[in-house]
């Protein structure tokens, strides 16, 4: 039987690669609520990452071009409740930059291969970056009121706000994605990447509320869901920022992976804190009822 | 099948049927030429260039045609705001300025839940698709793919209004001003015969034109020729109709101004209200938006189930909204 899969869904440096590369170490690990039971094939593409991350640097943005030939990387994942022979689910990490959801989101088109992918998957990852500088703010009155007064050719393909491509991405895998089982609704979690770079009242106040403060159309989008279930984790890969030399020095001092980074989510009201980065990805595949 | 033809240029038993050699032409020895068969001239060609396959599509979110609707109506009650101005009225500015506040999280007393036409918001916004210029689009048909065309449809938003904690659905015909123009001038309607679905009507007019002396009589001349023009059109029973005055930052225009409209409905039978709106704010004193929160309020309590009412009692309906459809036939990929 074909493993059911999860696909990684967002924008340009929105945190993908990295948390990727942290990820399977966490799966190799077998500590957390998921694991692998094999090593695939191909892994170059994340051991790459996990040599920056173990030398004390993010990995720069994927540059892959639309189009070169796909090396996705996929790693089988299992429930640790049900042991190496539990069932397998897919993990596939798309082998091109952001830019193939950007030009979805412009052109409401995709390869065939990729709507195949989204159709044959039951759960996504979609990704959004705190601070980062490719976050397009939306438009405002001002600049508004002249781009409609005086038609600048080319100032009308400016960038897509950032929130306008989240929700658009949403429709996308609502569109798509296939529910698990006969009672259940596909699920996606929303991964807030480098929550650590948050101040301390904001991080306080939980993803969501981050969300609403900085996209609030797609805030507005997640808490109006018919046919997705959905939940939204903060994630720090490392626990801090390897820009800051003293985060990076007790990092490399302590020389250990996989006691660095947390993942923060809301459960039953209250903000809970864990050091399973495997989290969202289990929440994805986690038995429901019904499922 | 083979065919044959004749070797010979001056040979006429196409146009006549006759040999000029006295040959039968079923057998005349001239006739050795052979020409491919016709039927099989295609198949014997090489392919030069494949057709270029098309990508898979996920439905769009630009305006949606009466025809999308149904899907929408089909899941949720909507309610249709008919949307109608002149060119220049400032219809398009005010649907860009309920935008911005949604996106800004600024509209007061509402909140953002999705809408199925945000590219759409989007490109109008940032005035990526404007009207052709001379020639705006004759109905509401399908989208087409001309990446700067403006074409007649349908906006949508659904939001959640706070005190109620309850969702709606809004849609708002983006049409040219033209499309008012022609009503009143020309009494065109065929195009505008989804008034009749609609729960609220908005009937825009550039602020300015009432304030300044030289423009204000002819403007409320226009207000009332189009409040008799829809009075007529949608008789008996012509929805709450509002009656929206833009450019609410250069001022308002005086009381005398204010009674004449509303004696112009007045005369029409048509129950009116008038809301003053900015959709920019080119001077001090008022804020880029002001007013549209309050327009909404009221479309949001307008003729539709009310918000907060399960068992909706549709015989307090004005209107004979045929829109509303009981069953979902879910989406097709």
């Amino acid at each position: 039987m074909t493993p059911s899969s999860i696909v990684l869904v967002g924008v340009p440096d929105s945190g993908k690669t990295n948390y990727i590369g942290r990820l399977w170490t966490a799966l190799r690990a077998r500590k957390g609520r998921l694991l692998a039971p094999d090593v695939p094939t191909d892994i170059e593409y994340v051991e790459d990452t996990v040599a920056h991350l173990m030398q004390g640097e993010f990995a720069p943005r994927s540059e892959k071009m639309i189009g070169v030939s796909r090396r996705d990387f996929v790693v089988p994942v299992v429930r640790s409740e049900d042991g190496q022979d539990g069932t397998l689910f897919d993990l596939v990490v798309p082998d091109v930059s952001g830019e193939l959801w950007k030009l979805a989101v412009e052109t409401f088109e995709i390869p065939q291969e990729w709507m195949d992918q989204l159709k044959q998957s039951v759960g996504a990852l979609l990704f959004v970056r705190v601070l980062s500088e490719h976050n397009v703010q939306p438009l405002d009155w001002i600049n508004a009121e002249k781009l409609l007064k005086i038609h600048e050719p080319g100032k009308e393909d400016a960038a897509l706000p950032t929130q306008v491509v989240l929700c658009e991405l949403l429709r996308f895998l609502e569109h798509t994605l296939r529910p698990a089982g006969e009672r259940t609704r596909p699920r996606v979690a929303v991964v807030v990447t480098a929550w650590d770079q948050l101040d301390r009242q904001r991080r306080n106040a939980g993803p969501l509320a981050y969300l609403q403060r900085e996209y609030p159309l797609f805030a507005g989008r997640l808490q109006d869901m018919a046919k997705l279930d959905v939940r939204v984790f903060g994630v720090s890969v490392v626990g801090g920022d390897f820009d800051d030399p003293v985060f990076k020095d007790k990092f490399l001092s302590a020389g250990d992976l996989q006691s660095a980074g947390y993942c923060v989510v809301h459960d039953e009201k209250k903000l809970h804190t864990d050091s399973d980065l495997t989290s969202p990805v289990a929440w994805l595949i986690e038995r429901q009822q019904g499922g | 099948m083979m065919e044959r033809a004749c070797r010979r240029q001056e040979c006429t038993v196409a146009q006549t049927g006759i040999c000029l050699l006295n040959n039968d032409a079923a057998t005349c020895p001239e006739r050795e030429a052979i020409v491919g068969a016709s039927v099989d001239i295609m198949a014997s060609l090489e392919t030069v260039l494949q057709a270029p396959k098309a990508k898979p599509k996920f439905p769009s979110s630009l305006t949606l045609s009466p025809s999308d609707l149904e899907k929408l109506t089909g899941r949720n009650y909507c309610r249709i705001v008919g949307i109608l101005g002149a060119p220049d009225a400032g219809k398009t500015a005010s649907l860009v300025s309920l935008y911005l506040l949604v996106s800004h999280a600024r509209l007061d007393g509402f909140e953002f839940c999705d809408s199925r036409t945000l590219i759409a918001f989007e490109e109008i916004s940032r005035g990526a698709r404007r009207w052709n210029a001379g020639k705006p689009p004759e109905q509401m048909t399908s989208h087409t793919e001309l990446a700067d065309e403006r074409t007649a449809g349908y906006l949508h938003l659904r939001l959640r209004s706070v005190d109620a904690d309850e969702p709606f659905d809004l849609l708002l015909p983006d049409l040219p001003g033209e499309w008012t123009t022609s009503l009143i001038d020309n009494n065109r309607v065929d195009r505008l015969d989804f008034l009749k679905s609609a729960d609220v009507i908005w009937l825009m007019i550039d602020g300015q034109n009432l304030i300044e002396q030289q423009t204000r009589m002819r403007a409320i001349h226009r207000v009332g020729l189009m409040m008799q023009r829809i009075s007529k059109l949608l008789a008996p029973s012509v929805p709450p109709v509002t009656l929206v005055i833009t450019r609410l930052d250069l001022g308002t225009p005086p009381n005398e101004t204010i009674e004449r409209l509303h004696a112009e409905a007045s005369a029409q039978g048509i129950e009116m209200t008038i809301r003053h709106v900015a959709s920019f704010a080119d001077r001090e004193g008022v804020a880029a938006g002001a007013g549209i929160s309050d327009l909404i309020r009221e479309a949001a309590c307008s003729n539709g189930p009310p918000l907060r009412n399960f068992w909706a009692d549709d015989q307090k309906r004005t209107g004979d909204r045929a829109v509303l459809r009981l069953r979902d036939f879910g989406e097709t990929a």
